[in-house]
C-alpha cells in the first residue's frame, strides 16, 4: 500500500509540466462589406479575409478547437434598423501550422468547415492538434483564413450596420 | 473489488489535473448599405394600329428595384429619346418635332407616383418623368411600371418600319 501511494503522487505532480506553456489568439480586428447593388452583387464578399493567428509556446499534443459566434442576433444601424447575423456567412478556406523548430510531433489541422451562416451560438470553425515541441521554448503558429460573404437585399434600409464576432480558441 | 476501486481513483486524479487553455479575440463587422437602384426594359416595344389611321399604341413595362436614403432620400424614373425616329427602309416618316409621340405611366407597383398626365416626347435628350417622389427610406425589389405610348397617325408617312430609341433612367439618393 505504501508503494502505491508514492506512485500516485508522482503522476499527479507531473501532469501540468506536460501541457503547453502559453497560448494566444489574435484575429483580424475589422471586417467590412461595402455597399453594392443587390441585382449585380447579390452576395457581397468581405473586403479582405479574416485571419486567426494562434501562437502556442511549448505545444504538447493538445487538442485545439477554434469557434466563432456573433455577440448579438442582428447587425444594428445607428438608426436602429437591423440585419440578422445569419445573412453573414463564413468559410474557413485554409489552415496551416508552422513550428519554430522541427518538432517531436507535427501539428495537424482537421478539415476546414464552412461555409456556414453566423449564429449566436459558438460553431466550430476547425479542430486540430498542436503537435509536440522538443523544448519548452519552441513554438508553433497556427493560421486559419476565413472568407466572409453577406447576403444582399433591396429590403435593407440604408445605413451602417455593426456587430461583433467573438472567436474562442481552446486547448485541451 | 478493492483493486477496481483503486483504479477509478487514479483515473479521476489524472483527469482533474489535465490543463485546459482558452483564449478569445474579436472581429468588428460593418455592413454599409447605401442608396441604389436598377431598372430594365424590353429591348423592343412595338406600337400597333387598328388601321384607318387610328393612333399607334403600345405598352412597355419597366421592372425596377430601388433603395433610397433613410433620411432625406428620394428616387425617380425618367425617360428620354436618344434618337429621332429612324426608318429602317429609308422611308419618310415621323419625327419627334413634327409628330406627336406621347406617353402616360400607370400600374406602378413600387414607391412613388406614376406620371398619369399625357406627356409628349418632343425632342431628343429631354427627360420626362415616369415615376416621381419615391421618398425617403424606400426599398422595393422587382416592381413594375407601365409606359403607355401613343403616336398620332399621319397619312403622309411612307410605308416602312420606324424606330426611336428611348432610354429609361432610375435615380436614387
Amino acid at each position: 500500500m505504501k508503494t502505491f501511494a508514492v506512485g500516485l503522487c508522482l503522476v499527479a505532480a507531473a501532469a501540468p509540466a506536460l501541457a503547453l506553456n502559453s497560448m494566444t489568439l489574435s484575429v483580424t480586428g475589422a471586417l467590412a462589406f461595402p455597399s453594392a447593388n443587390p441585382n449585380t452583387t447579390p452576395v457581397v464578399p468581405g473586403t479582405a479575409p479574416v485571419t486567426a493567428t494562434i501562437l502556442i509556446v511549448n505545444p504538447n499534443r493538445e487538442s485545439i478547437t477554434l469557434t466563432v459566434q456573433a455577440d448579438g442576433t442582428d447587425l444594428v444601424s445607428a438608426a436602429g434598423n437591423t440585419i440578422p447575423v445569419g445573412n453573414v456567412t463564413w468559410d474557413a478556406v485554409s489552415a496551416t501550422w508552422v513550428h519554430s523548430l522541427p518538432p517531436r510531433n507535427t501539428a495537424t489541422w482537421g478539415a476546414d468547415n464552412g461555409p456556414q451562416a453566423v449564429t449566436t451560438s459558438p460553431v466550430t470553425v476547425i479542430s486540430g492538434n498542436d503537435g509536440r515541441a522538443n523544448t519548452t521554448t519552441d513554438t508553433v503558429t497556427g493560421t486559419v483564413t476565413h472568407n466572409f460573404t453577406f447576403q444582399n437585399s433591396w429590403l435593407y434600409s440604408t445605413g451602417s450596420y455593426t456587430q461583433t464576432l467573438t472567436w474562442t480558441l481552446t486547448a485541451l | 473489488m478493492k483493486r477496481f476501486l483503486t483504479g477509478l481513483t487514479i483515473l479521476g486524479l489524472l483527469l482533474t489535473t489535465a490543463p485546459a487553455f482558452a483564449a478569445t479575440s474579436t472581429t468588428n463587422v460593418q455592413i454599409v448599405v447605401g442608396a441604389d437602384a436598377s431598372i430594365s426594359v424590353p429591348a423592343t416595344c412595338s406600337l400597333t394600329t387598328a388601321g384607318a389611321f387610328a393612333n399607334w399604341t403600345g405598352v412597355c413595362t419597366a421592372s425596377y428595384s430601388v433603395r433610397t436614403t433613410k433620411v432625406g432620400g428620394t428616387g425617380s424614373i425618367t425617360l428620354a429619346a436618344s434618337t429621332d425616329w429612324v426608318a429602317t427602309g429609308g422611308g419618310s416618316g415621323p419625327t419627334l418635332a413634327a409628330d406627336n409621340l406621347s406617353f402616360t405611366a400607370s400600374g406602378n407597383t413600387g414607391p412613388g407616383t406614376a406620371n398619369g398626365v399625357l406627356t409628349r416626347i418632343a425632342a431628343t435628350g429631354t427627360s420626362y418623368n415616369v415615376v416621381t417622389a419615391m421618398g425617403a427610406n424606400a426599398h422595393a425589389s422587382s416592381k413594375v411600371v407601365d409606359t403607355n405610348y401613343v403616336l398620332v397617325n399621319n397619312a403622309a408617312w411612307e410605308t416602312d418600319t420606324y424606330k426611336v430609341t428611348v432610354i429609361y433612367t432610375i435615380a436614387s439618393s
